[in-house]
């Protein structure tokens, strides 16, 4: 999906469901530069959502890094109307929500196209992350049409190669373990044989 | 359960394994468009849901599994491609990624199936066998010939960009030399490729069969429903246990 | 001591012992993987039913290892020796060869084989044979995934709801047993210690699998039928002793009418025509 803030009918996605909470996925492969979105987990909580992050993004080895992100830490930021104070969008209640923090930006920069990664913020306070963002989006080149914003601490990494490149054969499940040139080339052969004998 | 051998067991699990993932895509979107899965579920075990027609057959033979996933698969991959170009984007990504995964599918199914042929007598005979039970379902798998105009999730929704028998044509051009080649025998003796219409012409299909399908009354709809009823009653305690646990974990870097 | 770089070197009267060390170790990851398996397409949930699905197809995929090591001994093809065998010439612990189950049961029999293999692997990775030494260093980093996964169930399952927890407690006293069998001596295990095929023995390997999982199991408050006992004069040197009958057999071919069950479903389009190619 390209993009969770909204569904066609307009209305707020939920982020969590009667099953657990939704988690966003970015991956990113060897020929990426950084990550884009993929798609989306449902899992009750951050740990089993990485493995099922897993499952769903790379069990065929096409990821080699991913960032698994509770759908609810991601803020839209939208250049007309002003973000919430920052106790509403980072806050819990026990984090020191004017400290400063890192954060990632993330843009679309069509409608339809997956998110990327765009840049990181680093030891920002809320307000000063959005006030960057906004610039963000009207400075950087080709431009975003949308830009979300999420605390560093809320990603979820996966680089572990063991997982996302285990060292055994897996080829039985990805097209490229599948090579029938020969088998066809014996099969025409027969089917010509058996037509020669009968005609 | 009953793969005869390792490649061809770790390839079926894999394949069902796909299958479960595109299910769990698919209700992830409709979730997001405000259907809980739950209740999706609670449709489909009902005897509601509109899954596809070729669940409601039974599979009698292991050559029923490389038959299925190769033209069923084919057949799909058909309408999938033609659902890439979704006006919703969220669908059109998720029919990307399925139909990306689908294509190892057909390549297995194939490949167990020219095996099959390239075998021993037996072997060509039960391959033999299941085309020859299989292709009337594969003939409506498409459905009826309807015209653009009368078709919805063309003219309407724009999801879909090709009639039904465009589908259908796309198929058959495609499978129809593929499963010749290998020697197996298509058992409809009206099936050739008429030059001058730029068609495949066939046998008119069973349409009964498909009606009744759509009134979830096939073959095997009961108990692969009563199936599906069972294990999701059985797994009840499971969901109950992970209801409990829901809070999000703060960062946790697992190097 | 020796080391054994390939098949060719090892000595005629080791053949057989180790071949059979080798079938234990592939129809124990073969078995269970098959039967783990068997949640594809039924599991609690979507996401975990795909999560599943791959460590059972990783199972399979070790079994595969082993089995090829097998051929390479002994020459038999793989799919034969997958496959192709009589009941008696299994030869897995009877704990893998149980059916399924509910879930609180899968993840028990998990739990118990998990924590076990890792140490089995553990020991075998400075085996004197180097194929399996080397087969064992990459199985290890796969299963690094299998023992995060039920780690997570486990605790979810001891720590959950009333039912949850019944069900997990049911499961593991009707698994005890055959987890005590998992360490059954193996065939001429002598022979193997001695030419540094097997670096510790069973005996070694179940005393090291009890200390390290009885702390959590007293921290889930969890039953276990084993006693420490300081009988030794070495301070700190712990020994296990079951407080149970472990069910044994299954390294010299005694199954359970469960694995009768599986056999017949698992063996029988191979044996329409064993020759035949699929």
């Amino acid at each position: 999906m390209s993009d969770f803030s909204g569904n066609i009918l307009g209305q707020p996605m939920p982020s969590a469901s009667d099953e657990g909470e939704v988690f966003e996925v970015f991956q990113q492969d060897q020929k990426d530069p950084f990550p884009h979105h993929g798609g989306n987990v449902r899992a009750p909580d951050g740990e089993l959502a990485v493995h099922y992050a897993r499952e769903f993004y790379g069990r065929r080895q096409e990821s080699s890094r991913l960032w698994i992100i509770p759908r609810s830490a991601l803020l839209e930021v939208r250049t007309q109307t002003p973000l919430p104070p920052a106790r509403e969008m980072f806050g819990d209640g026990e984090t020191q929500v004017n400290a400063a923090q890192s954060f990632a930006v993330f843009g679309q920069k069509q409608a339809g196209r997956p998110l990327v990664w765009v840049q990181d913020l680093e030891e920002m306070a809320p307000e000063d992350a959005e006030k960057v963002t906004r610039r963000t989006a009207q400075n950087i080149e080709g431009g975003y049409v949308r830009l979300w914003v999420c605390p560093r601490s809320a990603i979820l990494e996966l680089t572990n190669q063991d997982l996302l490149q285990p060292p055994l054969d897996r080829s039985y499940r990805r097209l490229d373990g599948y090579n029938i040139r020969e088998k066809l080339r014996i099969a025409r052969q027969r089917v010509q044989a058996e037509k020669e004998l009968s005609s | 359960m009953r793969a005869p051998t390792i490649h061809p067991k770790l390839a079926l699990t894999a394949k069902i394994q796909d299958e479960v993932g595109h299910a769990e895509l698919l209700y992830r979107l409709v979730e997001d468009l405000g259907k809980p899965r739950s209740a999706s579920i609670e449709d489909l075990i009902a005897g509601k849901g509109k899954f596809h027609n070729t669940f409601h057959y039974a599979t009698k033979t292991w050559a029923d599994v490389g038959t299925i996933a190769w033209l069923v698969d084919a057949a799909a991959i058909v309408s999938q491609h033609a659902l890439r170009d979704s006006s919703y984007s969220p669908y059109a990504r998720t029919m990307q990624k399925i139909c990306w995964e689908e294509s190892f599918h057909m390549m297995h199914g194939r490949d167990m199936i020219i095996t099959m042929m390239n075998g021993t007598a037996q072997q060509r005979e039960m391959a033999q066998e299941a085309l020859t039970r299989w292709w009337p379902t594969l003939m409506v798998f498409h459905g009826p010939d309807t015209p653009a105009e009368k078709d919805k999730d063309i003219s309407v929704w724009h999801i879909k960009s090709k009639t039904n028998e465009a589908l259908r044509q796309e198929f058959l051009n495609a499978q129809v030399p593929r499963l010749r080649e290998v020697g197996l025998i298509i058992p409809d003796a009206e099936l050739r490729y008429d030059e001058q219409r730029e068609r495949w012409i066939y046998s008119e299909p069973q349409w009964d069969d498909l009606r009744a399908i759509a009134r979830n009354q096939g073959p095997a709809t009961a108990e692969r429903v009563g199936f599906r009823r069972m294990s999701y009653e059985d797994g009840q305690w499971v969901r109950d246990t992970l209801l409990q646990r829901h809070s999000t974990t703060t960062a946790e870097y697992i190097a | 001591m020796t080391v054994f770089v390939e098949a060719k070197d090892v000595p005629t009267n080791l053949k057989q012992p180790l071949s059979n060390l080798l079938l234990s170790l592939a129809d124990d990851e073969f078995i269970l993987g098959y039967w783990d398996s068997e949640w594809t397409g039924v599991a609690p949930t979507l996401e975990e039913d795909v999560a599943c699905s791959s460590i059972a197809q990783d199972e399979i995929g070790h079994a595969r290892i082993f089995y090829q090591e097998v051929t390479a001994l002994t020459g038999t093809p793989i799919d034969q020796l997958a496959y192709g065998r009589e009941l008696p010439d299994y030869r897995q612990a009877q704990l893998v060869e149980r059916h399924r189950g509910d879930w609180a049961f899968t993840i028990a029999r998990q739990f118990l084989y998990e924590t076990a293999d890792l140490l089995r692997m553990e020991s075998l990775s400075t085996s004197s044979y180097q194929p399996v030494a080397q087969a064992v260093a990459k199985i290890r980093r796969e299963e690094v995934y299998h023992m995060m996964h039920v780690d997570i169930w486990f605790e979810r399952l001891a720590q959950g709801t009333p039912t949850a927890r019944q069900r997990l407690e049911r499961a593991l006293e009707s698994l005890w047993p055959d987890a005590l069998g998992l360490f059954e001596q193996f065939p001429d295990e002598d022979m193997l210690l001695q030419n540094g095929i097997l670096t510790t023995s069973n005996a070694q390997l179940q005393q090291a699998w009890l200390a390290s999982i009885a702390p959590d199991f007293a921290r889930l408050h969890l039953a276990f039928p084993a006693s420490p006992s300081s009988h030794s004069d070495v301070p700190g040197d712990v020994q296990y002793l079951p407080l149970i009958t472990p069910r044994l057999g299954g390294r010299y071919g005694q199954h359970t009418q469960d694995f009768r069950v599986l056999w017949e479903q698992m063996t029988m389009v191979y044996r329409l025509d064993p020759q035949a190619s699929w």
